[in-house]
């Protein structure tokens, strides 16, 4: 019973221990060294000798090379999907492009299951055609979704800063008209600036919604989520000024 | 005879019902009367503490108004902190460079995969009968795996199966 226990306590010890990069390779092996090199020792001996057996031997090489990269590509996107379901959809409009995506992901993962099922079929022409294939098909559909998932996970955190932010504009807004600040033109100015961003990165987060929506691809979500944060930060900037600003009017009230 | 006729007469005897009324009362009511007084003296106690208190507050805001040391920021001091309050606002700036950070590294690896696949392209094997005559006049195979610096990707494996 104490065995038992100990090796369960070391089970749950190494899981919690092992970086999640590493669990992450060791659910399909990704790295492709050793099969390249068994392919480039079948295609030496194939130049020089056209026997059946060597043709054999860069046949299974390329196989094991493509069953290798369809796996890759399914404990990829399931890396993705997985990192896609943990996100926070707590705002407006999120849980609908969540399922999208996952959507779409579920639809790679059952093409790479149909793919790996005909691979066994495969001559080293039907390899060659099967390989530039399955890359193509992953051009134009696995990295637009895969894209469009990446950028998700970060606009979904972007709704909790600008959440804040519009939190933090309102509260300055309030308390700059209890203390009668909100006359000073300085400090107007400072807040009209700080709304004027603010509105911007509001515009564009709305863009990136309707880009989500439609899951159009090519789309400039990483440039509109790059120009978001750039406002909120401006905004920011403008808090900063106008805090200062009030701070030298408490104190000179003060004296 | 006439003793035992007298005593039953006796046990009939009752009381006056008015006065038999008015002691209940008075007994019941003299407990009362008693919490009447406390609670007398305390609702005196306190309105005489509000009065005297009003008095002090009243006294201290025709003091302020009298010396003209009165300001509303100062009064209203710990509202300011929403405005002034630096530690907050920086904690939330700080927020959004991280976040702007972490779009970087989250965009520079995309590129960086992007960069491997196509130095692995660079680095793809020659094909066909030139290929062939090439390599074997070299010595080397089709696919070099070790020339390429840096670690083969799913798309750069694709590129080397399809030539």
């Amino acid at each position: 019973m104490r065995k038992i226990n100990i090796v369960i306590g070391a089970a749950i010890f190494t899981a919690l221990i092992i970086p999640p990069s590493y669990k992450a390779s060791a659910a399909a092996n990704c790295d492709f060294t050793n099969g390249l090199k068994e392919l480039s020792k079948a295609q030496a001996v194939s130049m020089s000798d056209d026997s059946s057996e060597s043709i054999k031997n860069e046949l299974t090489a390329r196989k094991n090379l493509i069953n290798q990269a369809i796996d890759c590509s399914t404990s990829e996107t399931l890396s993705l999907q997985s990192d896609i379901k943990l996100v926070d959809t707590g705002y407006p409009g999120l849980e609908d492009i969540q399922n999208s995506i996952i959507s779409k992901l579920d639809d790679a993962l059952n093409y790479y299951q149909a793919q790996k099922n005909s691979v066994n079929d495969l001559g080293i022409e039907g390899s060659k055609t099967f390989s530039i294939n399955l890359k193509s098909w992953r051009d134009s559909n696995y990295v637009p979704v895969a894209e469009l998932g990446r950028n998700f996970i970060i606009f979904a955190k972007n709704q909790y800063i600008l959440q804040t932010t519009q939190n933090r504009f309102n509260q300055i807004s309030i308390t700059l008209k209890t203390l009668q600040l909100a006359d000073n033109q300085k400090i107007n100015d400072y807040l009209n600036q700080a709304d004027k961003n603010l509105g911007m990165a509001n515009d564009e987060n709305e863009q990136i919604k309707d880009a989500f929506k439609t899951m159009a691809w090519p789309n400039d979500i990483s440039g509109l989520i790059d120009s978001s944060l750039g406002h909120m930060k401006d905004t920011y900037q403008s808090f900063f000024d106008i805090s200062k600003e009030a701070q030298d009017i408490i104190s000179s009230s003060k004296q | 005879m006439e003793l035992i006729e007298l005593l039953k007469k006796l046990r009939a005897i009752k009381a006056d019902s008015g006065y038999t009324k008015e002691s209940r009362a008075f007994i019941l009511n003299s407990g009362k009367h008693e919490n009447a007084n406390l609670m007398f003296f305390a609702k005196e106690i306190i309105s005489g503490v509000f009065r005297s208190g009003w008095s002090i507050a009243l006294t201290a805001v025709l003091l302020l108004l009298t010396i003209g040391s009165f300001s509303v920021l100062k009064v209203l001091y710990p509202i300011t902190t929403a405005v002034v309050d630096v530690t907050g606002l920086k904690a939330e700036a700080q927020a959004i460079d991280a976040q702007i950070e972490l779009t970087n590294v989250e965009y520079a690896s995309a590129t960086g995969i992007e960069n491997k696949t196509s130095t692995a392209r660079m680095a793809l094997p020659l094909t066909g009968q030139s290929a062939k005559r090439k390599q074997a006049q070299s010595g080397q195979s089709a696919v070099s795996a070790e020339s390429t610096s840096t670690p083969p990707t799913i798309d750069s494996v694709l590129n080397m199966l399809s030539e």
